[in-house]
């Protein structure tokens, strides 16, 4: 038992340190080859992060192991608010921008109910999946489009500025 | 020189790329393979081992960067990136890993109580926006709800088995 848990922690630092160097790299490469910062912040950099969570995910699935691929997710999602956001907080009070209330909570909200409503039939299928990848592609525009439109906001009013 | 800096730097990013890549797949076989013999150790579901120790492990980078942003007085916790990563935690890795293979929930979505985990993260999802609606802050008092939330919700998975 206890190499089992040592085994698995030595797991979480080879997660850890695995999409730390990911990240690393390839936005370095990213930005080398002239990709400007939003478009590396919104793609290498997000998908990176989520890396661990996607190739465990995978891995289970592949395994046959389909109920640790969906609470591996689930418990993230509990765990990035309940603990991780809960924790923070209570350090230090943390400020947010309107635009998280307007929308980038409702967004993941939405997101949420849309999985439950996959869900209900016991089972993610491949179309179901696809519809899923489709609307993290969707998504990923979107977030291109709405920082464009703020960062034009942003000089706009810098030129406006006396 | 400069070409051979040039190309040197590179080959140390696809280096970085590559290691990163073999160290997320290592690091995931060995998550799941280890979480498979301690749940049958300690004779939990899948649901469990997945809920609770995989899930934890994977957000440790979220963890461990908020954590150490706090202990700095730094004021860069994003909820936005907090957000971010849940909707890309869903549509990406679930999109992905049913495209690869689909995902079935043995004993059902109802029947198995995956619906009461599912309602605990729409709760939390919903919890914070509540909190900040008025005053766009998530006070310590909030923050103490929201661990609250996490060490019952943990109690709640540990009491059920």
């Amino acid at each position: 038992m206890t190499m089992y848990v040592i085994l698995c922690l030595i797991g979480f630092v080879f997660l850890y340190y695995g999409a730390e160097w990911l990240v690393k790299g390839s936005s370095s490469l990213a930005r080398s080859l002239g990709v400007t910062p939003i478009v590396i912040g919104l793609t290498v950099v997000a998908f990176g992060t989520s890396a661990p969570e996607l190739v465990v995910s995978l891995v289970s699935s592949i395994k046959g192991k389909s109920m640790i691929a969906v609470g591996n997710v689930v418990g993230s999602n509990i765990c990035n608010i309940a603990l991780v956001l809960g924790l923070a907080a209570l350090f230090q009070p943390i400020l947010s921008d309107r635009s998280v209330i307007k929308r980038d909570m409702p967004i993941m909200l939405a997101i949420s109910l849309y999985l439950l409503v996959l869900s209900l039939d016991s089972k993610l299928g491949r179309i179901e999946g696809a519809t899923l990848f489709a609307g993290i592609i969707l998504y990923t525009f979107f977030n291109y489009y709405i920082s464009m439109k703020e960062s034009k906001q942003a000089s706009d009013a810098a030129v406006l500025a006396p | 020189m400069e070409e051979i800096e040039y190309v040197a730097s590179r080959l140390k990013q696809i280096v970085f790329i590559m290691v990163g890549i073999v160290g997320v797949v290592a690091g995931a076989q060995i998550v799941v393979e280890s979480a498979v013999k301690i749940m049958k150790v300690l004779g939990v579901s899948e649901k469990f081992i997945g809920l609770t120790i995989v899930a934890f492990g994977t957000s440790l980078p979220e963890l461990a960067t908020s954590v150490v942003a706090a202990l700095r007085k730094e004021m860069d916790i994003s909820i936005g990136n907090l957000v971010g990563s849940n909707a890309f935690n869903i549509m990406s890795v679930l999109g992905a890993a049913s495209l690869v293979r689909p995902i079935p929930i043995p004993g059902g979505f109802i029947e198995s109580g995956l619906v009461i985990d599912y309602s605990v993260m729409i709760f939390t999802s919903f919890l914070p926006w509540l909190m900040m609606r008025k005053t766009l802050t998530v006070t310590r008092s909030n923050g103490i709800i929201l661990l609250f939330c996490y060490i019952g919700y943990i109690a709640f998975l540990v009491l059920k088995g």
